[in-house]
């Protein structure tokens, strides 16, 4: 009973609560969308009205996904499918359709429980209409594997594995692109490409998506795209995916495998001969992490480079002083301002993130703080932010770029509608200046000479090269906009020389971006463009040093690392000259309106619940004897919502069912900044309590509760709640049982910016703070205070090494006061778990977590085995339980291994000595400890 | 009585009850003679001469408790033959819809059975194994009479023809055999094949992956010829006189001279076809996946009309002399007009049609999810 037991109070009391219980982060609910839904004929599109011009596009491009779909799939989805669009990916964050956090990489996903699609829209039409064909690739594909199997009624509810998964609405969704080239290039010519037998040890990486989608590539030149099909008509056949692919493709996996790593060498090692890692051609300059945003800055007495980096596991800004090197060559970055540990800073939006400096040093960078972003100017001479800049309808802000005068400051920023555009700030007047305004991507704008005019990049291409991004001027005296490259290529990052006398861009012209040269004929008008680089993989940015040297940010080896190169040292014969041939069309492209897809509808959302999940569950067990019960969760489709409703019966004789029923039934609501629920429940039986009473005991309990949640921001929360109930109690057998109506109120505070390895914190802190009261209010049978004050503080000492310490202090003071629990490998170790009980606790641990072993691998004749990550620890750990007086001190010291289990659970042993008698001596022997659970 | 007597009581219902009765069938009458196999004759022939009406009265539904593939019933005097993915093959009372037996395979049955002269002849994908099982089994006696493993998977139909019958492998492997289990010749194409092979005079005529046409002589397995077409075909051929009939990956359906070995004209559909051609005496009708429906002349291959019905036509339609009646795996059954394409009437069934339309003493069946098959009698006016 103590499992339903512990469900009722984990519902009483954390209800609403984030990640952890105890801690965690939280999903901040800013903004209140007034939800309204479009229907199309296979759709119900969810949408908020300041952005019905994109979702329109968006339903239009879902219908024309769903006609090719059902013709590659040979299937139709016979439900309505719902699609969920937000207009931005700050938005987008704050859906409560799934329980966890959205990384900033994760560009929309398909959900199981209710089958819905949610997708942000990032300011591009063309990445828009990826993401939809991707996702509706998933949902054909669980939807086609799901009638396979349930048609040859197979009971096992496998999907095929991630990287088939994950492919295939690669595959099926878009072509082989710059960054998919990228990506291979980099894992064939740095061997860290993992072929089918091994593709789970890259399970959910990027490198996953781009290999399965690549070998789906193969198989539809090697073998037929017939066949992909047929691997998941074939899908029931066999258990494991392996057997199912070597059926379908004829060939033993290890051939195939065999096969397809020799297409990949015969495609990439030629490219050897006339491309260069960047490591080859370019002197690196930083080895570790993700480094990018470049900006080169230069005194008299100072030579620097300022950029965005990752490091450790939180993006911040960085400085490299490129006059101080050490004996090695290599240079020692500094930290200049510290990201993702508070709210002002909380997300730097890597990898799109970019900075620029001014001749006052005064650095601009963007981050996300609360609701939106926020542009920040910071002085590097003070140390200190000078000036935030947060509008209410702009949404994401990017790549600021300070006027020559440092007057004036130009960005693109996206607004409500969507649409992402060009903006100048003037910096004295702080009038915000709007260029452009319509659907069309602008981005990565730079002032052009005298800041008469703007540099820009954009996919309003038109006719044969239609939504390519080309780059564009715009004239600030006009107020018009021209073409400045046509070409079928895509560029990004251009910059002018110092002297403003060229124009460089990066441009994937040759499969993958690197740096060209933007031509001018005798006129002074573009005509083409040159290739001065020759990189195997990406250049993503470069800032220029002088007129000709230039610091890259290259992507290899799967990290963006820093190269320093001299353009004027590559040869003229290594330089590529592609003329502009076409003539561009003037008039923009547009989208096929949603009238031209067949009939639809619209109004605003209303709320229907469907069902989440249910379970039932029969226990049999010795003490109790059998009981039986259910769970349901029922929420609407944007999961704002939540209902769930428990109902248990512990009757031990045929005469005391209907009495003996347990349930709960909770409303949570998260659809607002503050979270709420409450609920009402009753609980009868016997039950065992240890923070109550060593033995077991009856109990029955019925009543209320309601909580409030208010996050604070990210980091930070306020929690509040408050319980009645009528409890009647037979402890320790005592059969005049013990009456309360129990009032129960708290109060907590709770801050959480932790970042986590995969065995617990490595970095920042965590704090709990608690105060409540309990009491009797008919029966005056219990009052007591509450006090908790837990503190956690991670001390970083290298990338993978920790000090972590904790102090915490647990107090119940009063009648009837609760005891609180120790012992055991989660606070004083080597202690029996949970052996130690007292109404005050006071813990005290200090740790040393490190890497121990990175891989170990068993490898038997029939079968490996690999256990990546295995960590270690050193710790201290103090303590001491009392009630009425303090008894005595009790510690450990001991060393321990920890292995998480695919990042789901922790397997963690430890080994030491306690320190007994009050502190006083070790104890003879050592204990050793197993047990499951996260570091603290 | 005591909780345990309860328990094996109930243990031993759902053993019975799981356990079929197998197919035991006394007598067929020597001449009667019904839809034996897929599309009735080897030639594929979905065409009816009589002119039906668009009302239905419901006669009955059997729910198999398994699941079709994309296939069709076959019918022979009162029996109803179908095979499930869940390797069960069924047999009903055609009239009445009342189980008669059922035979137990472990794998799937993806084609319609055969039905010979005191055989029945069904194909098992085999769970867990790359080979398949051909059964013959003799219904009279109500004994599988043989059993041969084959490499590969069966999603073609079968042919069967003069006490022979002819098997198609998705791998491009040919098969003849005679009723006694012995294999006659194996031809081997060497390419993926997912085809409805079809005869003609004494070649069976199939179609690949590559595009390509194969004609294979009946008696001894010799290739008479192999022509490609075509990028690829995943639909199958149907044979009207000298003329064939099949639709390509890419949405033309070709029509080829059998006598000439050559095409004498393709029509563009626009969408990948998967269904068979069907055809009357003058026209020739097929769906696309995009759920477009036609009628082309047969001669010329001039398109008489087009329906759009928006769903996914892969399954053959079932001609009338003055309807076709249509199968949409979008959970319909559409009838049409033969002269100018509308729908004047259609059946809502709320879950995928996945059979083709046969039609037997004036009843019409229609199989959709999950495993349900339904007999509707034709009401003439």
């Amino acid at each position: 009973m103590k499992k339903c037991y512990l469900i009722i109070f984990l519902f009483l009391f954390e209800s609403i609560s984030a990640q952890i219980f105890f801690f965690g982060r939280n999903k901040v609910q800013y903004d209140d969308f007034d939800w309204q839904i479009l229907k199309t004929e296979h759709f119900d599109v969810y949408y908020y009205p300041e952005f019905e011009e994109i979702a329109e596009i968006g339903a239009a491009f879902a219908e024309e996904t769903y006609d090719d779909l059902k013709v590659k799939f040979n299937h139709i989805i016979t439900r309505r499918i719902p699609l969920i669009f937000y207009n931005s990916h700050i938005h987008f964050q704050q859906t409560n359709t799934i329980p966890g956090f959205i990384p900033e990489g994760v560009g929309g996903f398909f959900e199981f429980m209710k089958g819905r699609v949610v997708i942000p829209y990032i300011g591009s039409i063309k990445k828009f209409r990826h993401v939809i064909n991707h996702e509706l690739v998933h949902v054909f594909m669980r939807s086609k594997v799901y009638n396979v199997q349930r048609d040859h009624r197979s009971l096992d509810p496998k999907l095929p594995p991630l990287w088939f998964t994950e492919g295939i609405a690669e595959f099926w969704s878009t072509k082989w692109d710059t960054k998919a080239e990228m990506i291979m290039r980099d894992a064939m010519i740095n061997n860290i490409f993992f072929p089918l037998k091994y593709i789970y040890q890259i399970n959910g990486t990027f490198l996953m998506y781009k290999e399965g989608q690549n070998f789906l590539e193969f198989v539809k030149e090697e073998y037929g795209e017939e066949k992909i099909l047929l691997m998941m008509e074939n899908f029931w056949r066999f258990h494991k995916f392996s057997e199912v692919i070597e059926f379908t493709l004829g060939e033993s996996i290890t051939k195939i495998d065999e096969k397809w790593t020799f297409h990949l060498k015969q495609k990439y090692y030629p490219l050897m001969k006339n491309k260069y890692p960047h490591h080859i051609s370019a002197n690196k300059l930083t080895t570790k992490g993700f480094n990018l945003s470049p900006r080169y800055y230069k005194t008299a007495s100072e030579e620097s480079l300022y950029y965005i980096g990752n490091v450790d596991g939180y993006a911040s800004i960085y400085k490299i002083d490129l006059l101080d090197k050490d004996e090695d060559g290599k240079y020692d970055p500094e930290i200049i301002l510290r990201g993702e540990k508070e709210t002002v800073f909380e997300k730097f939006h890597l990898p799109d993130a970019s900075i620029d400096i001014n001749d006052e040093k005064i650095l601009a960078f963007v981050t996300k703080s609360g609701s939106s972003d926020v542009l920040h100017l910071y002085s590097l001479v003070s140390e200190e932010i000078v000036n935030s800049f947060q509008y209410n309808n702009l949404i994401n802000i990017r790549s600021p770029k300070f006027s020559s005068d440092g007057k004036s400051l130009l960005f693109n920023a996206s607004d409500r509608k969507g649409y992402s555009d060009l903006f100048i700030l003037d910096l004295e007047k702080f009038n915000l200046q709007r260029l452009t305004n319509d659907y069309f991507d602008d981005k990565e704008a730079i002032w052009g000479k005298n800041d008469q005019s703007i540099v820009f990049v954009s996919d309003r291409t038109n006719g044969q090269f239609s939504q390519k991004y080309n780059l564009f001027t715009y004239d600030l005296s006009k107020n018009s906009i021209d073409y400045l490259t046509y070409t079928g290529a895509d560029f990004s990052s251009p910059h002018f020389t110092p002297d403003f006398s060229e124009l460089y861009a990066n441009c994937d012209y040759d499969g993958t971006f690197n740096i060209w040269k933007i031509e001018k004929d005798d006129l002074g008008n573009y005509n083409g463009i040159t290739q001065y680089t020759h990189f195997v993989t990406s250049v993503f940015d470069f800032t220029f040093v002088d007129s000709s040297k230039i610091i890259t940010s290259g992507f290899e080896n799967f990290s963006f690392q820093f190269y320093l190169l001299d353009l004027e040292n590559i040869p003229d014969t290594n330089k590529h000259y592609l003329a502009f041939k076409q003539e561009p069309v003037k008039h923009n492209w547009e989208i096929n309106s949603l009238a031209k897809m067949g009939p639809v509808s619209s109004g605003s959302y209303g709320k229907s619940y469907t069902l989440d999940y249910a379970y039932t569950q029969l226990i049999t067990d010795p003490l109790y004897g059998t009981r039986g019960g259910g769970m349901l969760a029922l929420s609407d489709m944007m999961g704002d919502d939540q209902f769930l409703f428990f109902l248990y019966n512990t009757a031990q004789i045929s005469s005391d069912v209907m009495s003996h029923f347990n349930f709960l039934v909770s409303r949570i609501n998260r659809k607002h900044r503050i979270n709420y629920s409450y609920g009402l429940f009753r609980y009868i039986g016997d039950r065992y309590d240890i923070r109550v009473s060593n033995s077991r005991y009856y109990e029955e309990s019925y009543g209320g509760f309601v909580s409030l949640l208010y996050p604070l921001s990210t980091f930070s929360r306020i929690e509040t709640g408050m319980s009645m109930a009528y409890s009647e109690r037979d402890v320790d057998y005592n059969y005049e049982g013990r009456k309360a109506v129990l009032m129960s109120n708290t109060l907590s505070y709770v801050h959480d910016n932790s970042l986590w390895l995969g065995t617990g914190p490595i970095d920042g802190t965590r704090i709990r703070l608690l105060v409540g009261y309990t009491k009797d209010i008919q029966y005056n049978n219990a009052q007591y205070y509450s006090f908790i004050a837990d503190y956690r503080k991670y001390f970083r000492i290298a990338e993978r090494s920790a000090i972590a310490t904790r102090a915490a202090l647990f107090i119940n003071e009063g009648k009837e006061a609760r005891r609180f629990i120790a012992g055991g490998s989660w606070d004083l170790r080597g202690w029996r778990r949970w052996s130690l009980r007292g109404e005050k606790l006071w813990l005290s641990s200090v740790e040393l977590r490190f890497p121990l072993i990175d891989q170990l691998q068993i490898k038997f004749p029939w079968l490996g085995l690999g256990f990546p990550g295995i960590r270690g620890a050193l710790y201290f750990d103090a303590g001491g339980v009392w009630n009425d007086e303090y008894e005595e001190t009790l510690g450990s010291v001991g060393m321990g291994i920890r292995f998480s289990i695919f990042r789901g659970f922790v397997l963690r042993y430890d080994i030491g000595k306690k320190i007994e008698d009050n502190f006083s001596k070790f104890q003879n022997s050592l204990f050793y400890q197993f047990f499951i659970g996260w570091d603290f | 009585m005591g909780f345990l007597r309860k328990l094996l009581i109930i243990i031993l219902l759902i053993i019975l009850n799981s356990c079929g009765g197998w197919i035991k069938i006394k007598k067929i009458p020597t001449d009667s003679r019904d839809n034996l196999m897929y599309g009735n004759t080897p030639q594929r022939d979905f065409y009816i001469p009589i002119e039906i009406s668009d009302s239905l009265e419901f006669s009955w539904e059997a729910d198999t408790k398994g699941s079709h593939a994309h296939t069709a019933v076959t019918t022979v005097s009162r029996f109803l033959f179908i095979g499930d993915l869940a390797g069960r093959l069924i047999c009903y009372n055609r009239i009445t819809g009342k189980k008669v037996g059922e035979l137990k395979n472990d794998g799937d049955i993806s084609i319609a059975p055969a039905i010979g002269k005191y055989r029945l002849v069904y194909v098992v994908n085999e769970f867990k194994e790359k080979y398949s099982t051909v059964v013959f089994y003799d219904y009279i006696v109500g004994k599988i009479r043989h059993e041969i493993e084959l490499p590969g998977k069966f999603v073609n139909e079968l042919i069967i023809e003069n006490e022979f019958v002819y098997l198609l492998s998705e791998e491009g492997k040919l098969y003849k055999y005679n009723m006694k289990g012995e294999q006659e010749w194996m031809y081997d194409a060497k390419c993926l094949t997912i085809s409805i092979p079809a005869v003609y005079k004494e070649q069976i005529l199939f179609n690949n992956a590559k595009g390509e046409i194969i004609a294979v002589e009946k008696n001894f397995g010799k290739e008479l010829y192999r022509k490609k077409i075509t990028k690829s075909f995943e639909s199958g051929i149907s044979v009207s006189d000298e003329k064939a009939f099949l639709g390509d990956t890419e949405g033309f359906l070709f029509c080829f001279d059998c006598e000439k070995r050559d095409i004498e004209w393709k029509f563009d559909t626009g969408s990948k076809i998967r269904s068979l051609a069907v055809f009357d005496n003058t026209n020739i009708f097929v769906g696309n996946l995009n759920g477009d429906f036609f009628s082309v002349s047969k001669t010329d291959g001039k398109l008489n009309w087009k329906t759009e019905t928006g769903g996914l036509l892969n399954t053959p339609a079932l001609v009338f002399k003055n309807l076709v009646v249509v199968p949409d795996q979008d959970q319909k059954v559409y009838f049409i007009n033969k002269e100018d394409g509308v729908i004047t009437n259609s059946i809502e069934f709320g879950k995928r049609v996945k059979l083709a339309p046969v039609y037997s003493d004036n009843t019409l069946f229609f199989g959709a999810d999950r495993g349900i098959i339904y007999a509707y009698k034709i009401i003439m006016n």
